[in-house]
């Protein structure tokens, strides 16, 4: 007969170091739901109320906010298309890029300080390159001739990529009228910038994406005839 | 502690397998529904671009 193994002695350093596993299991489970759960879920939630947002002023579907500077953070104007990313692919855009408002709830956010859709200078939007719906996961895909379309009560605006760049957190001026680092950037120019985290996982750097003002057609004027394919 | 628990719960060695893994199951479900997002709504707020 085999000698029984007397059960190990509980100590309390035993304990600690039982705890402390147990730690980092639940910190790796946080990854794996936000990865695998959290962020395909939300996903999906962005998309589907996105679908819900319509132009117009009806008071019995969700509509956007007329553009205003009096505009508050996490309200909703407009809808960003973007073809590269998926034929369904839209995304609501909110005020404001603060991301218990915004950016983990809406998806994309508009930042505070630069310009509307169409106007003079730069509109730019931020969004999650990972988690919360990462709705900018695909950013590094955009390529010479993509088109990415703004949607808002008024108005189709289409954008016509222009540039990708990997910046520092701190180099702000890639966001300003004039676009620093943007080839042939020039004042009274027409530009969108998209921006989101670089590389995926972390916020090291950040990915910059220039686009610029192609067209622009008044709501009632129907979508662009290269977004036709969308079902509404 | 675990091994603790184990010697605490009924049965034999085929039950105390299956009742460690129902427990680990409940425990992961009030994680994932619970415990997550909560603490997801409760991290730092950062007004630059992030990740």
């Amino acid at each position: 007969m085999g000698k029984r193994v007397a059960p190990l002695k509980t100590t309390r350093l035993s304990i600690l170091g039982e705890i402390l596993i147990t730690a980092g299991m639940v910190v790796m489970l946080y990854a794996v739901w936000q990865i695998f759960i959290n962020d395909p879920l939300v996903s999906n939630q962005q998309e589907q109320t996105s679908k819900t947002y319509v132009q117009g002023t009806s008071s019995s579907v969700d509509k956007f906010e007329p553009i205003s500077k009096k505009l508050k953070q996490g309200h909703v104007f407009g809808k960003i298309y973007i073809p590269r990313f998926g034929k369904s692919y839209e995304r609501l855009i909110g005020q404001g890029t603060f991301q218990k408002i915004t950016l983990n709830k809406i998806g994309p956010g508009h930042y505070l300080s630069s310009q509307w859709p169409g106007e003079e200078g730069n509109f730019a939007v931020a969004a999650h390159r990972t988690s919360h719906g990462a709705p900018f996961n695909k950013i590094d895909t955009l390529t010479a001739g993509d088109l990415v379309f703004v949607e808002t009560n008024d108005n189709w605006f289409t954008y016509k990529y222009l540039q990708t760049a990997i910046v520092d957190p701190s180099e702000i001026d890639v966001i300003s009228k004039v676009p620093k680092r943007l080839n042939g950037a020039h004042p009274g120019g027409k530009y969108m910038t998209l921006t989101s985290c670089h590389p995926k996982w972390t916020n090291r750097q950040r990915i910059i994406v220039w686009l610029e003002l192609i067209g622009q057609q008044p709501a009632s004027e129907g979508k662009p005839t290269a977004l036709e394919y969308l079902q509404r | 502690m675990y091994s603790a628990l184990f010697r605490k719960l009924p049965g034999g060695k085929f039950a105390k397998t299956v009742q460690l893994v129902l427990l680990a199951m409940i425990v992961i479900s009030i994680l994932f529904f619970l415990v997550f997002p909560a603490v997801d709504a409760l991290i730092s707020e950062d007004p630059s671009i992030n990740g």
